[in-house]
């Protein structure tokens, strides 16, 4: 196990650095340029947006642009300085990561929470009322685009519906706290519950659906039935025996979807203002903020290797056939 | 795309429906938090709440790349003198504005003398005196300072100071726009920093302020929070408190709460009035008016994709004026007054506002006959599926199509609606037009980044273009036969690649002088060979303005200024 540990992570430093080449020519290669609003602003003139790529080092050779990056990086563990606001990217990263964690990760813990059981349940009554409700509103779930269901949500809990008590709308329509007050944990779960639900809805279709099919293979399999045929009863066959194996499947699920943690959820941040990564990502792209771009897809993509890495130990937790030797 | 759409006509529904629930157009207080702004609105306080759809990077405006910067900033700021909404300069922190009658401008220009209003004091209660003039200057005439703005620091020989109130700025040429040379704000010496340090200054985000307002709380990505300016100059200014900036990306989120009375104001709707008004349901209107940003159709007179940005060989269909003239004469303008772009002025010029305002009869106004005479002289014969076809044309091999492409940049709805309804108009006479937007970090990207603009490799290029009230660096670097973009000159704006010796003979006419009716004569001239020759074509005028809360009052709209530029006079009923 620690042997593997070992040979897993030395195996993953070539590939990031493979990897990193590889980022920063893609980033590069997106057509367009970092001081597009500086072109179209009247106030500064063209020889002075010369001066602002030199000073930027945009105007030197690429290779030496990546040198640049990866010395930083690795010597000074400094992912630069965002062209736009001239911050460093991980001060910008480190505000936006807790308020995506905040998002993200609540609506990741209640889709498991609930998707879980209600995949379960779904498959051990197949074609029953239940099973049939399950799969209706996942089937909802999957096939409504979330920023419709976002809007929607605005629309019904904000515009629509009045708090009964202050006569103002019955939940606020985005943003982490309300404006000019004091930052409360309530008010945050306050403005938590539009986002949140939503992204939940959509996820807990997903996941619910998936653990479904799990278990439902796992329920026809012969073990079962050897179980079952040994006298357990459908409670211990289905939690004990089944729930088990179903799971491994779920775990490379979650290990693949854990990284997206710290992607963050675009739409739901843009449509809720929610100031989190998905749209710190979003607007370097849009206006090639190099550095950041290439910052929070680093780290991105060290998450994606980490989670892997993990979900290959978890499954010799949970399935004794594995073996790391 | 459906979703620009569709959250107006669910918004209209739901507010049908609910019109009923939501009668009382008070909710504001209610909303906004109970630490007594409520009670604060009847002593003449209170708050505003402005929507804004991206975070500016710092309240430094001589960093300022986008436009959203001065938007805010300008409520930290303090500029000398500032420009009203009659384009007239007035004094702000000066005491009046230098002219050679008041003795503050020496007989040859070149001295120029500023005297403050007495006792000023910074937000933090430390004396601003014409030493902060002087230190403004030594920062920003210092290229390691990364000001970006081009304001003429550099023509800056000296700056003395007599005394606390008195700076004697001696410049080493004639700067034409002295007057905006401190358009904005003095940089305080005691809380900066070091010039070569500026853009890492902790004053960018949280200015010590001459402005009416200082910033209380930056919580990023979220909101920025403004407190009133105790030292402010003016005294009883500003009325409002506070002034929350809410950052909010999505538009329809953005009239959400316009429409529910939780925001005030919202910059850049992005909708005509009539929509824009219905769709916040009385709660706020549009303010508008003409603005800066002029519509325009650059034609390219070069061959595309030719490995060679220059100014020739010429362009197969446009370098032929007489199909540029037919373009123009295909234009349907008055439609696009009425229909497409209800609520934007009409502009014939790039000289469509300000002190060298030029508007011109246009030489190819709408004639479809006109157009489809033009085309048959040029060697363009209509074909069988309505679309000319080159049989002797000047520059086009015979058989080649008739066709022609719009770019311009993607994300902007109001764009999107001309260029179809030009392709619909071009149609009538037999040109067959294509739209090819880009995504505005290309469309306006840089030589190096291979912009097809600068290399020459478009068409048509549409999008609007704006002056400020010092044209002439831009205009001689869109219209110059010099500033051609190539690998020499990568900041060349020539993007028509037009050669014409009598428009650089006008340029350089309005160049040459400070002489005011010279340079507006020369621009005229200049105006009107573009009209002739169209390297480019001016179709409207964008209004500029914001949805204001029925309940905001003291505003005025200022197409020179910022939202935020008259910020001191709001009021909140």
């Amino acid at each position: 196990m620690q042997t593997y540990l070992i040979r897993r992570t030395l195996q993953s430093i070539p590939m990031l650095i493979f990897l990193s080449i590889l980022l920063f020519l893609l980033v590069r290669a997106a057509p367009g340029g970092p001081l597009a609003q500086a072109e179209r602003n009247p106030n500064i003139s063209a020889q002075q947006l010369e001066v602002l790529r030199a000073r930027l080092g945009l105007d030197q050779p690429l290779y030496i642009q990546y040198a640049k990056w990866m010395r930083g990086i690795l010597v000074e563990g400094d992912l630069g300085k965002s062209i736009k606001s001239n911050r460093p990217v991980s001060e910008l990263i480190g505000e936006r990561i807790t308020n995506t964690l905040i998002l993200v990760g609540t609506a990741f813990l209640i889709t498991i929470i609930v998707a879980i059981p209600l995949g379960a349940i779904s498959a051990r009554r197949q074609y029953s009322l239940f099973d049939y409700v399950v799969t209706t509103f996942a089937f909802a779930g999957q096939s409504v685009p979330v920023y419709w269901l976002g809007l929607m949500a605005i629309l019904i809990f904000y515009v629509a519906l009045d708090n009964p008590f202050t006569g103002g709308p019955l939940l606020p329509a985005g943003g982490m706290y309300t404006l000019g007050a004091d930052k409360t944990l309530g008010d945050l779960l306050w403005h938590m519950i539009l986002p949140v639900g939503t992204l939940c809805l959509a996820w807990i279709a997903w996941y619910s659906r998936f653990f479904r099919a799990g278990m439902l293979e796992v329920l026809n399999a012969d073990y079962v039935r050897t179980a079952r045929a040994k006298g357990m009863t459908e409670r211990t066959v289905t939690y004990v025996h089944a729930m088990r194996n179903a799971i491994v499947p779920l775990i490379t699920m979650i290990a693949l979807d854990l990284p997206s943690m710290f992607a963050g959820a675009l739409f739901i941040e843009t449509i809720f203002s929610w100031p989190g990564m998905g749209r710190l990502f979003w607007e370097a792209a849009r206006g090639r903020d190099y550095p950041v771009l290439l910052g929070v897809i680093l780290i991105n993509a060290i998450l994606i290797v980490v989670a892997n890495i993990i979900a290959d130990l978890l499954y010799g937790v949970v399935d004794p056939r594995v073996r790391y030797d | 795309m459906y979703r620009k759409y569709l959250l107006p006509i669910l918004l209209l529904l739901a507010l049908s429906l609910g019109a009923c629930a939501a009668p009382s157009s008070d909710t504001t207080s209610d909303t906004a938090g109970d630490s007594g702004s409520g009670a604060a609105a009847d002593s003449g306080g209170g708050q505003v709440i402005i929507i804004i759809p991206e975070e500016p990077a710092s309240l430094n405006q001589y960093l300022a790349v986008a436009a959203i910067v001065r938007q805010v900033a300008d409520a930290v700021t303090g500029p000398l003198a500032a420009v009203n909404a009659d384009g007239e300069f007035v004094p702000v922190l000066a005491a009046e504005l230098p002219t050679v009658e008041n003795g503050g401008v020496s007989e040859d220009f070149r001295t120029v003398t500023w005297k403050l209003r007495p006792d000023l004091k910074w937000s933090d209660g430390e004396p601003l005196t014409s030493d902060d003039i002087k230190f403004t200057w030594e920062t920003l005439a210092d290229p390691a300072s990364g000001n970006v703005l081009s304001l003429g620091f550099d023509l800056i020989e000296s700056v003395e100071t007599p005394d606390d109130q008195t700076a004697v700025i001696t410049y080493s040429e004639v700067n034409q726009a002295y007057l905006q040379q401190f358009l904005y704000g003095i940089l305080p010496r005691h809380a900066a920093g070091e010039a070569a340090d500026m853009a890492e200054w902790d004053w960018n985000r949280n200015p010590v302020s001459a402005g009416p307002y200082v910033v209380s709380e930056w919580n990023s990505g979220e909101s920025i929070i403004m407190e009133r300016n105790p030292n402010y100059y003016l005294e009883g200014r500003p009325y409002l408190d506070r002034l929350i900036f809410t950052i909010v990306p999505d538009s329809g989120a953005q009239v959400a709460m316009m429409a529910q009375g939780e925001a005030q104001v919202q910059i850049w709707p992005g909708e005509t009035r009539d929509v824009y008004d219905a769709q916040v349901a009385g709660q706020a209107t549009l303010a508008e008016i003409p603005g800066q940003w002029n519509m325009t159709i650059y034609f390219n007179h070069s061959m595309p994709f030719d490995d060679d940005p220059g100014a020739t060989p010429p362009h197969p269909v446009l370098g032929d004026v007489r199909v540029r003239q037919a373009i123009a004469h295909a234009i349907d303008y008055d439609t696009i007054l009425t229909d497409i772009s209800p609520d934007s002025t009409a502009s014939t010029s790039p000289f469509a506002y300000g002190w060298y305002k030029c508007d011109l009869e246009r030489p190819y106004p709408y004639d479809v006959d006109a157009a489809n005479a033009l085309l048959d002289e040029a060697g363009w014969v209509m074909g069988d599926d309505g679309i000319r076809v080159a049989q002797g044309a000047e520059y086009a091999e015979d058989g080649t199509r008739l066709t022609v492409q719009l770019e311009g940049y993607t994300n902007f709805q109001p764009l999107v609606r001309l260029e179809e309804a030009l392709v619909e108009m071009f149609k009538q006479v037999g040109i067959e037009g294509t739209i090819q937007n880009d995504d505005f970090s290309v469309i306006f990207g840089s030589y190096g980044d291979g912009a097809p603009r600068k290399l020459g490799n478009f068409d048509m290029l549409i999008y609007d273009t704006s002056l400020t009230l010092e044209p002439h660096a831009t205009v001689a670097n869109l219209y110059g036969s010099d500033a051609i973009p190539s690998a020499d000159n990568p900041a060349g704006a020539n993007y028509a690649r037009w050669v014409n010796a009598d428009a650089d003979a006008a340029l350089a006419t309005a160049g040459g002088t400070v002489d005011i009716a010279t340079r507006q004569a020369a621009y005229c001239d200049l105006a009107q060979l573009i009209a002739d020759e169209l390297p480019s074509l001016n179709l409207f005028l964008y209004t500029e303005g914001y949805g204001a809360s029925n309940r905001l009052s003291g505003y005025e709209v200022n197409m020179w200024g910022s939202l935020t530029w008259d910020v001191q006079n709001w009021q909140m009923d």
